[in-house]
């Protein structure tokens, strides 16, 4: 009998219209999801990490290596 | 506008570091777009209101303003020229720029005569002007009028010294940035989203509404890559993603979906041959939309098929691996592997054979598909197109049972299809139709008229032989396979039913030879198990809140005959849950929440049990069983306590203090450590000159580490508060102010992060103000003893109780000298 589960790994959206941005080497993917702007690792689909929105909808976003 | 730092982190390699380095109010109106230059030390901000402006990125402020465009600023870009020195290179003037940003800004700033290198900035607006502005004279150099619409992209190449602009009126121009005229113009015919330059300035990718890359000779004008046909409205390239570096250009389409175009090797100079389209290497989705319905794909259940409410199929792997070899190719669990591309509508349903190499799609094209999935050899074709169908497609089935081992079918299923296949329609009818060898052009053996309404899910049971439509007029209908015949029909339900699913071979309904079980899932919140013996309903699940959208039968295997549990379901509905049921009990085994829209769809792996669950927020979650994990952690948990219960009053009963009091510490057990206190505090034979009432305890208490004394102060706070235990951790807290300096008190610091929750502070101020109160209670009290006192005195006099009254009074004063202290 089974009772109890537990979220092994979830796909979640990285990308959901709007404006995005790649890293000069093409690994890092900048994206609006809704009102954060997540950024994925292109090579293994991990994210890196997620700018909490202000409620504000993003409007451009723009990334750069130096 | 916000600007972030990122870095990666120092102590995970997975994860970037974000900081928050400026949070800019630039324009009254919203900022449309921006742009930051190639040394990250400028960025320029187009608003709604037309207003561009320059920022100085590490200073945060403005350094240019400029009013000129009427409306809404729509691109940006920067980009250098070369002003002075013609000959140098545009290579030794990037090193050198690389060294010396901070130098260069400040001669940009400033102007400074021999810079060779200047840097300018062309912003494209709404009205389809282009203007160039001069960083350091801070005026116009040149406006281009030439677009009719709004500018989309620009780009600028230091090699041909050209800038090319893409617009919305449906061309491309590339401009001599010399005499800033237009040298080209391309009439690409769409309005174009994306376009710049690749293969050092001579040549150009464009993209737009017609969703497709293009390639475009400078020198000739002419389309490099040959015609292609235009695609639908979910296709349009919204945007383009390229760098110098990358050997592949990225298409943005309106479907959130991502396309890795390669760049083909150019020669020098351009090739003005007409070449293929350039070849997609890979398919990133941005989100899945709305998972309607999901199927295991392959033998080895490794790749999973997506209905996403769209007219393609997407496939995904679910290897955990990131044994991709080329990163740029990303294997990686989730990633997109294939796509079945052939109706031409949104596909509404699906289900795939016991094998995982054949599926079958119905979609509101009227048709039906059957694909053929070769995961190995990256194969993923249409096999055969059924047409007959007089309106759209809701319902699907395909047959279940595997083959024998030792047949054909079972050792090579990739070429034997399944035998039939079963739809319902929209037109209220059920086809079944015979798979063949000739299988392009599949008939329907036999068209029953099924229900009064839609037909909404379609099963077939596992021996083959039934099959069952469920409909939204409140009905399921239970046919034989052969002849199409209804042979029963299940009522009961209250609103229109989702989902129809036969459990499998090994459960058979209560006292019915060996008929089996249906369950039925509807918009009345329930699901209902029926027996197929006599049609009737067997248990009705109640606890969704909303509509059952799915059903999924668990792997159901009785340890023996005697095992009298029953087959479970899983259930997902309209409230965002799924639950797990007991078939037999009716109990909801387990709750599963991670989804903040319908779950549409559900399965259930069939030898593990884990649960898939996709829905309308576009997640799909992966579920685990964790039961056996859980009892395991519950009973460890349970002799754990035990032991260590047996091991503390060991140690207690020895007279082994130390060990007892560290133990009870380290294992966080206050309620064990309070009564050893109590119990020493409370000793028949106190040790004279003790504070605690045992020497032992006291050493034990004057030699403890930090961390320990922190975590006894925690625990003598939370004892001080209550009545009941205020005395006893008084009377520890004494011995351990006394045994310690104060300084060493003082200097304790929560163990663990920095910055953990609570301070020293905190702990002391409170046990102060609880003592505090102790202390006002107990002068309270005295103040009472006083009053008893007098009056039993008074009453001496009376009578010649004096003896015993006398005795108790001073008892009572006694103690209450001893919490006073």
């Amino acid at each position: 009998m089974r009772t109890t589960y537990e979220v092994d790994r979830t796909i979640q959206p990285i990308y959901a219209g709007g404006s995005l941005s790649l890293s000069e080497d093409g690994r890092i993917l900048a994206a609006s999801v809704g009102e954060d702007v997540l950024l994925t690792d292109l090579t293994n689909g991990r994210e890196l990490g997620r700018i909490e929105g202000d409620g504000e909808t993003i409007t451009s976003l723009a990334c750069e290596q130096p | 506008m916000r600007l972030y730092a990122v870095t990666p982190s120092d102590t995970d390699d997975t994860v970037l570091d974000l900081e928050l380095l400026r949070n800019l109010r630039p324009h009254t109106s919203p900022v449309v777009t921006l742009a930051m230059d190639r040394t990250s030390t400028l960025l320029a901000t187009g608003g709604a209101d037309g207003v561009v402006k320059v920022w100085d990125i590490r200073g945060g402020y403005t350094t240019h303003t400029f009013h000129s465009h009427g409306g809404v600023v729509s691109a940006l870009h920067f980009f250098e020229v070369e002003t002075v020195h013609r000959e140098d290179t545009s290579e030794s003037s990037k090193k050198r720029k690389r060294r010396k940003p901070q130098e260069e800004l400040a001669q940009a700033e400033t102007g400074a005569e021999d810079s060779n290198i200047e840097f300018r900035l062309a912003s494209g607006a709404e009205d389809g002007k282009i203007r160039i502005w001069d960083l350091h004279k801070r005026k116009s150099a040149a406006v281009l009028d030439s677009h009719v619409s709004v500018v989309r992209s620009l780009d600028y190449s230091t090699t041909s010294k050209m800038l090319v602009s893409g617009s919305r009126d449906k061309t491309v121009i590339a401009w001599d940035a010399e005499r800033w005229k237009p040298h080209r113009t391309f009439a690409a015919l769409e309005g174009i989203e994306g376009a710049g330059f690749v293969a050092g300035g001579t040549c150009i990718y464009s993209g737009g509404e017609n969703g497709r890359l293009r390639l475009w000779s400078v020198a000739s004008g002419k389309e490099i890559t040959q015609e292609q046909e235009a695609g639908i409205e979910t296709d349009e390239i919204v945007n383009i993603l390229h760098h110098a570096r990358l050997p592949y250009i990225v298409s943005v389409h309106a479907d959130q979906v991502l396309n890795f175009h390669t760049l083909p090797v150019f020669a020098s100079p351009l090739n003005e041959e007409t070449i293929e389209p350039l070849p997609i290497f890979r398919r990133v989705s941005g989100t899945h939309d709305e998972v309607i319905d999901m199927a295991y794909v392959g033998k080895d259940k490794s790749l999973l098929a997506l209905n996403t409410n769209s007219e393609d199929i997407r496939i995904v792997t679910l290897h955990k691996s990131n044994a991709g070899d080329d990163t740029a190719q990303g294997r990686y669990f989730g990633a997109d592997v294939g796509l079945l591309k052939g109706h031409e509508d949104i596909v509404i349903c699906m289900d795939v054979d016991w094998s995982g190499h054949w599926l079958a799609t119905g979609a509101k094209d009227n048709t039906a598909r059957l694909w053929r999935l070769d995961p190995e050899n990256d194969s993923y074709t249409c096999a055969a197109v059924l047409t007959g169908h007089a309106e759209s497609l809701g319902a699907i089935a395909l047959p279940h049972a595997a083959p024998q081992e030792s047949s054909a079918a079972y050792t090579d299923p990739l070429s034997h299809p399944p035998p039939y296949i079963v739809t319902g329609s929209q037109d209220r009818t059920v086809k079944r139709w015979d798979v063949t060898k000739e299988m392009k052009k599949l008939r329907a053996k036999y068209t029953r008229k099924a229900h009064d309404k839609d037909i909404n899910a379609i099963d077939i049971d596992p021996s083959g032989s039934l099959f069952a439509s469920a409909s939204q007029d409140r009905t399921v209908k239970i046919y034989s396979a052969t002849e199409g015949e209804a042979v029963g029909v299940l009522r009961g339900h209250k609103r229109g039913v989702w989902t129809v699913k036969f459990a499998s071979k090994d459960t058979q309904a209560p006292n019915s030879g060996n008929k089996g079980l249906i369950a039925t899932g509807s918009g009345d919140k329930t699901v209902k198990i029926w027996s197929l013996a006599d049609y009737s309903c067997l248990l009705t699940l109640e606890g969704h809140s909303n509509s059952v959208l799915k059903l999924a039968w668990l792997p159901y295997r009785p340890v023996d005959a005697r095992d009298k549990r029953g087959p479970q379901i899983a259930s997902a509905a309209g409230d965002g849950l799924v639950k797990v049921w007991d078939s037999v009990s009716g109990e909801t085994m387990s709750t599963l929440d991670n989804h903040t829209d319908r779950v549409w769809a559900l399965i259930a792996h069939p030898t593990t049990g884990a649960l898939i669950s996709g829905g309308g927020d576009s997640v799909i979650t992966f579920w685990q069983d964790t039961t056996s994990a859980t009892l395991e952690a519950a009973t460890t948990a349970e002799t754990e306590r035990v032991e260590l219960d047996q091991k503390l009053q060991n140690y207690a009963y020895a007279g082994n203090y130390r060990e007892a009091i560290v133990l009870a510490l380290q294992m966080d057990q206050p309620g064990r450590l309070f009564s050893l206190f109590k119990s020493v505090v409370e000793t028949e034979k106190p040790d004279p000159g003790s504070m605690t009432g045992l020497d032992t305890v006291d050493e034990v208490l004057s030699n403890l580490a930090d961390e320990q004394l922190y975590k006894l102060l925690l625990r003598l706070r939370d004892w001080n508060t209550n009545v009941r235990t205020a005395p006893i951790a008084q009377k520890i807290l004494w011995a351990v102010v006394k045994s310690y300096p104060a300084s060493r008190l003082a200097g304790l610091r929560p163990a663990g992060k920095v910055g953990a929750k609570g301070s020293l502070k905190d702990v002391l101020d409170a046990i102060r103000a609880y003592s505090e109160r102790h202390y006002k209670r107990v002068e309270e009290l005295v103040d009472e003893s006083y009053l008893l006192d007098f009056t039993l005195r008074e009453m001496d006099e009376v009578g010649d109780i004096k003896a015993i009254t006398n005795g108790t009074s001073h008892l009572g004063l006694d103690r209450d000298a001893i919490m006073a202290e």
